[in-house]
């Protein structure tokens, strides 16, 4: 994950204890064991006999300077091709690495059998992408039924916050996590989704570490509907000085952001404001929404943002003005440079990304700071700075729900971001089918609206194609699923991207024909008419739910299906249309899909509406969940049969 | 003063009108690339080629709503090095230069590729606007003759004015091959003075490359590729890639040192056949131990990227690229006694004749060739499960240069393997079971030749978790089909044939509608979402391998009711693709077959097939849809 550099000179450490490095005293046993593993364990493609963390802070005997060292040891067990491919290549990074101490790796076959990594194949990656360096190499010798085992120490540029996440896409027979500080360290620990208390025991080197020993993790699965990488079993930690305090760590954080962001003063940034000015001489300035939105239009239309981690001049916002190219933290500080310009009343909120780590506040962490947003109280809505075409709207979906800490000139607080209602976030698309019998051709036509995040988006998405492909544009929202698709009409209404921030639907309206919708069968014709709501999501072949159910956005949808009757034919089947499930939560309804049908004026007409009420539900609602999504799908498959009379 | 105001006036006038001239031309456009000079220039000093290449390159920005274009990298490598390099951006409104200070080099990770050589340097042009200009010079030293660099007329930005150049002294010998220029702007000249010579290529107006292609771009686009045949020093005529068995020669430099014979790899390989008595079954010993001993991974690095790592190393590692794993098959194959040849090869991905192009950019890939009488036999141990006796999909049609020795050396073209032999055929029987509306079926299907080889390439990967796996990789069923009893025979490598039973149930999947019952009896859907659209209809469809469906299906009619429409048979030919179904009421009235085959007999639909390929397309869904209709007897 790549952390967000607001906060960077936090947590420095100094302290005057010493003790032995941890490290020396850990090594792989000189006469490697081929482990034996139970029938069920040999048929998975891999499994960690160990995984060994050992995370050392270091002060030497004469020195004051705090070091930090971290090993990691992992003993794996290959036992098909497909665990070979994911185990065979090693990738280490080295970010924030002031030395790499040792790597080293090793393959045992059953026969006793070693094949040693020659170091000399250990090869340097630099600045790859936005992820920094990376030590990499290929494990020599590995095989099917063969267990490979590496080993490599690092010292890391000391930080007093980290986490270990013990749980993987594989099993874990054995976990083992190792914490060693100086005696006159403190520390706080956070144990999640199952990892155990850590406590005080001697270790290798006859040292007393704090340690933890899990046995038989389970592989974490991928699941829809669900946060599984949120869900995985980890500890977070804390060592710092004397006492640790999680409330100063906070207040710390809250003057950092205030004194960088803020409190920038605009009119020492007299070149941004004049160019700011001129730029918004004739923009509509009624509304906060308005003016904060022409904010974001200057600022993406004249500033690009350079994302990867360098990190030169591009934070300094002299620099930012001069040049027209900002880091992701820079970018941050001109839009404060604005905000206070216009004396807006806002906040700095900084949150997670609610699928990888869920907040939590009593418990300081860089996992906690992986996304910054903009909160404008008087508003209510939102900013994410950092992403080109964001104007002022609901919370990313990704932090919704959960909590962050927001901070202004007044202080700091912590609150939930709120989940916009499912009846803010609407897909509502009418449609009018008519089949020509002679040549067995539907028509479908369609109203098509989208708020919320549907309508930020699809105008999003409409920008971007409308140049470059309004093809695929038209292919996605509007005939998703209907390959043979021939547009008659195509119309696009209020695509603005600043519309979304009063959450104005952003509107299509379009015609075409599909023959494919239709089954010509002599004298009677099946129309597939469930398929014009698109292709759509099922749990028919799932396997069993490890994890609860977490949605990423509450959500409505809303069909009605016109379809006239050919002059000469009856309609039949039309019934079989109507679908009912829900979940019901305390009385309150989680979800549902509900579609009916009826016969008027010579028309079918079918409504049906879905609807997501509940971010969260327990596993024990996961199969009448399941039956909703799928009665969804069932509805795409739904057809009528017209029948000569 | 005021003459300088003046003058800043009238450049910042004329270059707005500059700019807006060109958004008018290019309404669609975010970025333009004005201009864009390429010079190759080969030098000798001494006895030794000197050669760099120039380039320099004028964006023009005509919105702003693509600023992130102002973050610009240029790419390098051991064979090409960067001595020098600038870039700037001039801000009409400013009237001034803004010059880039930072360059920043970065490895270059490339998808699928454990480690290779290429780097970056990346750099942010400054004050980038709607309006402004980038200005972008470098010069590259060219290390190695035989790289020389392609001139690849391919950019997503359309290039106004192209010019690409060499120059050469009048004792080097310079050879190009051009491509696609036909349907561009292009002027060509020929400059000579008294010491050198130079090729000038003008184009105009070079579109933005396509994003339709389906086939890689390096089938349409523009290019002009140099190479030095020779140069001259002193009497002596150095022969660097002037035909074929130039590139075979320096290839052969460069791997003559590697091989050693080794006796313990050798020991290896004898114990593994001693049990074989023919040629045949030796190389398939040896074939299929190297396919599942030795795990395919890829480097890039400089010369090493053409010498392959010695053999009994690779064997002790496990691990090897396709040069690695080429070479111990071979070691081995020559251990066993088998005349066996290591074999360069373009894949698909290269459009390049060796006769063409006789340099390093007509291939990238390496695999084995076994002699049987003058006939080949190609094996590619990267190709895992890949059954002995078939080229790996990816090399089919295209020239592999065999070696025959120090200086001889053989280019035969790797043929294209019959539909025929990839095939996927499923029995089923059916069964409707009215209360339920379910359908239920036995099955049998029988896969061979890469249709074996794709469906264990998923099945390695498989989760266990997934119970979809057949509905996705035989295409077959429906998302509520639950597959159940699936057994596996014949999954050892060496099979010609796969064969996996399973039985199906799908509810809900007949409907019933008064006193009948409609079913579709088609249970696939291969194909379904092969038509070609829009755009992409003026670009050849790219088809990975020729192949056959088959599926043969008995539908017994549910008791008490009996058949009331039977749909049209399907028949369609064509010289690429055959689509036919047939439906029978069998004799005893009590069920109905229906035979369905369905072939792709080419690897390329050419765009003038292109409405008939949709047509197959759209037939073939047709017909997946039709029903069945029984109507209630009581």
């Amino acid at each position: 994950m790549k952390p967000l550099v607001l906060i960077s000179f936090l947590f420095t450490i100094f302290t005057f204890t010493a003790s032995a490095q941890l490290y020396k005293y850990h090594d792989w046993n000189k006469t490697p064991a081929f482990v034996e593993l139970s029938e069920e364990e040999s048929k998975l493609p891999s499994v960690a006999i160990k995984e060994k963390y050992l995370i050392q802070y270091y002060i030497a005997t004469l020195g004051n300077k705090i070091r930090l060292f971290e090993t990691k040891h992992n003993i794996i067990r290959i036992n098909t091709d497909k665990g070979i491919k994911k185990h065979n290549r090693v990738y280490i990074p080295t970010r924030n690495v002031v030395k790499v101490i040792d790597i080293k790796a090793r393959v045992i076959q059953k026969d006793g059998s070693v094949k040693y990594l020659d170091k000399n194949n250990i090869k340097e990656l630099k600045n790859v992408k936005d992820y920094g360096n990376f030590k990499i190499f290929a494990i020599e010798g590995v095989t099917t039924a063969s267990q490979l085992e590496y080993i490599y120490t690092l010292e890391r540029n000391a930080s007093s916050l980290g986490a270990v996440v013990v749980q993987k896409d594989y099993k874990v027979k054995e976990a083992e996590v190792i914490i060693r500080k100086p005696p006159s360290r403190s520390y706080r620990l956070k144990p999640y989704n199952g990892f155990p208390d850590m406590s005080f025991k001697k270790v290798d080197g006859g040292k007393e570490a704090l340690t933890a020993t899990i046995k038989n993790i389970e592989a974490m699965t991928e699941e829809a509907s669900a946060s599984p990488q949120a869900n995985r079993m980890k500890v977070s930690y804390q060592v710092i000085g004397s006492y640790v305090d999680d409330y100063a760590m906070w207040s710390n954080l809250e003057a950092n952001i205030k004194n960088t962001y803020v409190a920038i003063n605009p009119s020492k940034f007299k070149p941004l404001i004049k160019d700011y000015t001129k730029y918004i001489e004739n923009k509509p300035r009624e509304t906060n929404i308005q003016i904060i939105n022409n904010i974001c239009e200057y600022v993406y239309g004249n500033y690009n943002i350079k994302r990867s981690g360098e990190n030169y001049n591009l934070s300094n916002l002299k620099y930012i003005i001069k040049s027209k190219q900002a880091t992701e933290q820079g970018i941050i500080k001109l839009f404060s440079c604005l905000f206070n310009h216009e004396n807006l009343d806002y906040e700095i909120v900084l949150t997670s990304d609610r699928n990888n780590h869920k907040f939590d506040a009593d418990f300081f962490s860089n996992s906690n700071l992986q996304i910054a947003l903009f909160y404008f109280i008087e508003e209510q809505k939102y900013l994410r700075p950092t992403y080109f075409d964001s104007r002022l709207n609901f919370a990313p979906s990704s932090t919704i729900s959960n909590n962050a800490i927001f901070i202004n000139a007044e202080g700091r607080r912590f609150k939930i971001i709120d989940v916009p209602d499912a009846s803010e976030n609407v897909v509502q698309r009418d449609f009018l089918i008519t089949l020509d019998t002679e040549s067995a051709l539907p028509t479908v036509q369609c109203n098509h609206l989208t708020t919320g995040y549907r309508g930020t988006n699809s105008r999003g998405a409409y920008k971007y194609l409308k140049h470059k492909d309004l093809n695929e544009f038209k292919n996605f929202t509007a005939a998703n699923g209907i390959e043979d698709a021939e547009f008659l009409d195509f119309k696009v209404a209020d695509e603005a991207l600043s519309l979304s921030s009063e959450n104005i639907p952003f509107k299509l309206n379009y015609t075409y024909t599909a023959e494919s919708l239709v089954e010509d069968l002599g004298e009677r014709f099946i129309l597939n008419f469930g398929k014009v709501i698109g292709t759509q999501n099922e749990f028919y072949q799932e396997a069993k739910r490890v994890n609860p159910i977490e949605l990423g956005d509450l959500i409505t949808y809303q069909y009605e299906i016109k379809i006239k009757i050919p002059e000469g034919y009856q309609a039949k089947n039309v019934e079989d249309a109507a679908i009912d499930k829900a979940v019901h939560i305390e009385d309150k309804l989680a979800c549902s899909f509900v579609s009916h049908s009826k016969i008027e004026d010579g028309f079918v007409i079918i409504n049906a509406t879905e609807v997501y009420n509940k971010i969260y539900m327990d596993i024990e609602h996961y199969e009448a969940y399941k039956d909703v999504i799928n009665a969804a799908f069932d509805f795409s498959k739904k057809s009528i049969l017209f029948k000569k009379i | 003063m005021l003459k300088k105001t003046l003058l800043f006036s009238a450049l910042f006038t004329s270059t707005l009108l500059f700019a807006q001239n060109y958004a008018k031309l290019y309404p669609n456009e975010d970025v333009l690339t004005l201009s864009l000079t390429k010079h190759i220039k080969i030098d000798t000093k001494k006895g030794k080629l000197n050669i760099t290449e120039e380039v320099t390159k004028k964006n023009l920005f005509l919105t702003n709503n693509s600023l992130s274009m102002a973050n610009e990298s240029v790419s390098y490598n051991t064979f090409n090095t960067i001595k020098s390099i600038k870039a700037s951006t001039f801000n009409p409104e400013e009237g001034k230069y803004n010059y880039v200070q930072r360059f920043t080099s970065k490895d270059v990770v490339i998808n699928g590729i454990f480690f290779n050589d290429q780097k970056e340097k990346s750099f942010v042009f400054p004050n980038v606007k709607k309006g402004a200009t980038t200005h972008l010079n470098y010069i590259k030293q060219v290390n190695d003759p035989h790289f020389i660099p392609a001139f690849i007329i391919g950019s997503n930005t359309p290039i106004i004015n192209g010019q690409y150049s060499v120059s050469f002294p009048k004792n080097v010998e310079v050879a190009f091959k051009t491509f696609h220029l036909d349907s561009t702007k292009t002027t060509f000249k020929v400059i000579e003075d008294t010491k050198n010579t130079t090729y000038v290529w003008h184009i105009k107006d070079t579109p933005k490359i396509n994003r339709h292609y389906d086939f890689s771009p390096l089938y349409y686009i523009p290019q002009i590729i140099i190479h030095i045949k020779s140069y001259s020093h002193k009497e002596t005529v150095t022969n660097v890639l002037s035909q074929p068995k130039d590139l075979y020669r320096w290839y052969t430099s460069l791997i003559e040192k590697n091989n050693y014979s080794n006796n313990d790899l050798k020991k290896i390989t004898l114990d593994l056949i001693k049990n074989d008595n023919t040629d045949r079954e030796k190389i398939e010993r040896i074939y299929y131990f190297v396919q599942n001993n030795i795990n395919y991974i890829a480097f890039e690095d400089g010369l090493n990227g053409f010498i392959p790592r010695d053999a009994f190393q690779v064997y002790l590692k496990k691990y090897g690229d396709c040069k690695d794993m080429a070479n111990i098959l071979n070691e081995m194959l020559h251990y066993a006694g088998i005349d066996s040849r290591l074999t360069w090869i373009g894949t698909r991905r290269k459009p390049y004749s060796y006769y063409d192009v006789p340099t390093p950019i007509a291939d990238n890939h390496m695999i084995t060739a076994v002699n049987s009488n003058g006939k080949y036999t190609f094996l590619d141990a990267t190709a895992k499960y890949l059954t002995y006796g078939l080229p790996s999909p990816f090399t089919q049609g295209k020239e592999a240069l065999i070696s025959k020795g120090k200086f001889d050396f053989e280019i035969v073209k790797v043929p294209e393997v019959d539909a025929n032999l990839n095939v996927t055929k499923i029995v089923s029987e059916m069964e409707i079971e009215t209360a339920h509306l379910a359908l239920k079926g036995t099955h049998k299907a029988t896969l061979s030749g890469y249709e074996k080889l794709e469906y264990l390439h998923k099945l390695e990967r498989k989760d266990d978790k997934n119970f979809s796996f057949l509905y996705f990789t035989l295409k077959f069923g429906t998302k509520q089909t639950a597959f159940n009893t699936i057994e596996h025979k014949n999954l050892n490598i060496a099979q010609q044939q796969l064969d996996i039973t399973f039985n199906t149930e799908t509810k809900d999947y007949v409907k019933k509608i008064g006193n009948e019952i409609y079913v579709k009896p088609n249970f696939d859907y291969n194909l379904k979402k092969e038509a070609v659209k829009h755009e992409s209809k003026a670009f050849d469809k790219k088809i990975d391998y020729k192949l056959n469906k088959i599926f043969q299906t008995i539908l017994h009619i549910p008791e008490g009711y009996t058949l009331d429409a039977l749909p049209k048979n399907v028949s369609l030919e064509n010289d690429a693709f055959d689509l036919r179904i047939n439906y029978k009421l069998l004799e005893n009235k009590a069920a109905i077959a229906i035979d369905k085959t369905l072939s792709i007999k080419s690897l390329r639909i050419f765009p003038n097939q292109i409405e008939a390929w949709n047509a197959f397309i759209k037939l073939l869904n047709k017909s997946n849809k039709q029903s069945l209709i029984f109507k209630k007897t009581i």
